[in-house]
């Protein structure tokens, strides 16, 4: 084997060992040390680690494409696609893994909903579930955090606010959960195509007759807006909807989990931030954030090149893979003064979190807006808390930076 | 959203531009992308002061500041 081992015993090329998994400020230090850009064997692409060249590359969207259902990506879905057909027909509606000209469609009939403006409007309720959350877990003392108070925040707030059924929503978790094995690739293969194909199926079955309901009686709901654009010029067909409701749900709720969670480890890390934090809530806007660059939820994402180019001082052939690691760029020192240190001040703050380009990030107001009343709720109920793992894991996948588990313990009042 | 006569053209902050381009889509005359990817606006191209507004108001980044002219109030 001639792999890249450093003087340190780490494999470089292995991106799922348990410090790539469990410490990436080291791992993706040493990564970024080697060279901001760099040919990794075992995921059989580019890796590319330096601010600047993760920044150029996001925003290179022409030669470098989202696409997952062509290219190289595509290539490793068609064999599972013909089993697995409910999966892939509405994966492939996803705007996400589109370029344009469907993903400009759908997204600037959607953007409407989330802008800054926008979801200011849910600030009031938002708030609202932050306080009754507060009060649920005070005093508690092995408090399951990520599924008391990380998951439930965001999936009453985007369940809301598109207009699931609240009786619906416990399910969806779980769907969502099976799917979020597919699209952040997940343990095991087959275990992994099977179950998300049933959660996929269980999803549209659920949310088809939701749908039909609003096109009939539509109400003051995201739902009923993305039917009744239907009905103008430039319209989104059912299975549309229903696809991109699903996208919502997922990415309303996983990412937003995560980063609350990574947001309590780096201010247990940072006590003497909590404390700033807690003495002057104006900086709500600003940690959030700084939580985002500190240990975002997401660590990367992949690209493919339909076209040579250079990146990094590397040419990049056509069919190349390319992952733009999100988490090294924002530790770059070439970008940030003092990268490892969380300073809830920092500002300006040009992370790389919510992507760049156009696929930059369409929840990232109200991802924003919810860490934001989430750590001044938190922060103001509890002068301190206290986290139970001595040791903290996190789930091993390429793309997303999630918490095995995260017990908290809450004082009274 | 009642167009403000007052609006005389627009700033982009490149310290929040991500280069999401929904502004581009908003006002197709009013902003153009630089070198970097990140938007500017075009101070001699077609827009109207609604398509600027509409531009602000769909950036993800809240990175565009419309500029007015105050001797020219909205209606």
């Amino acid at each position: 084997m001639s792999e890249t081992v450093l003087p340190g015993g780490a494999d470089l090329d292995d991106l799922l060992s348990r410090e790539a998994i469990d410490d990436p400020f080291a791992f993706y230090a040493r990564l970024r040390e080697t060279g901001p850009i760099y040919w990794n064997r075992r995921w059989n692409g580019w890796v590319v680690t330096g601010y600047h060249e993760v920044v150029e590359g996001f925003r290179n969207h022409t030669k470098l494409s989202s696409d997952r259902f062509a290219g190289p990506f595509g290539e490793e879905l068609s064999a599972a696609s013909s089993q697995y057909q409910q999966l892939f027909a509405f994966l492939s509606k996803f705007f996400v893994w589109k370029d344009q000209p469907y993903h400009t469609r759908i997204r600037s009939l959607v953007n409407k909903a989330f802008t800054p403006r926008s979801v200011e409007s849910l600030r009031p309720r938002v708030r609202e579930l932050v306080d009754d959350l507060v009060e649920s877990v005070r005093g508690e003392r092995d408090v399951d955090f990520l599924a008391r108070f990380a998951f439930t925040l965001p999936i009453v707030v985007i369940a809301e606010y598109l207009g699931v059924p609240p009786e619906g929503r416990e399910s969806v978790r779980a769907w969502s959960e099976d799917l979020g094995a597919v699209i952040f690739v997940r343990g095991n293969d087959t275990d992994r195509m099977r179950k998300g194909d049933e959660a996929m199926d269980h999803l549209v079955e659920f949310l088809r007759p939701v749908v039909a309901q609003r096109r009939c009686h539509p109400q003051d709901d995201l739902l009923s807006g993305l039917v009744q654009v239907v009905d103008s010029g430039d319209a989104l067909s059912d299975d549309e909807v229903i696809a991109n409701a699903i996208l919502m749900v997922f990415a309303g709720h996983e990412t937003t989990m995560n980063l609350l969670g990574n947001g309590m480890v780096a201010f247990d890390r940072f006590p003497d931030q909590w404390a700033r934090l807690r003495d002057d809530p104006s900086l709500a806007r600003t940690a959030a954030d700084e939580v985002l660059r500190y240990d975002g939820p997401i660590r990367a994402m992949a690209r493919w090149a339909t076209e040579p180019l250079e990146l990094g001082g590397q040419r990049i052939e056509r069919g190349d893979r390319v992952l733009l690691v999100q988490h090294a760029a924002n530790h770059d020192p070439a970008a940030f003064t003092e990268p490892d240190r969380l300073d809830i001040a920092r500002w300006p703050n040009k992370h790389t979190t919510f992507g760049q380009g156009i696929h930059t990030c369409l929840g990232a107001p109200l991802a924003r807006l919810e860490a934001e009343e989430a750590f001044h709720g938190l922060s103001q109920a509890f002068p301190r808390f206290t986290i139970h793992e001595k040791e903290l894991h996190y789930v091993p996948t390429v793309v997303s930076r999630s918490l095995t588990q995260l017990h908290i313990t809450f004082p009274g009042s | 959203m009642t167009e403000d006569r007052s609006v005389t053209g627009a700033y982009v902050d490149h310290d929040l531009c991500t280069g999401a381009t929904m502004c581009l889509q908003m006002a197709r005359g009013g902003f153009e992308l630089d070198e970097a990817g990140q938007s500017v606006f075009r101070p001699g191209g077609q827009w109207a002061a609604s398509d600027l507004e509409a531009a602000a108001d769909s950036c993800p980044m809240a990175a565009i500041s419309l500029v007015r002219d105050p001797r020219k109030p909205g209606d």
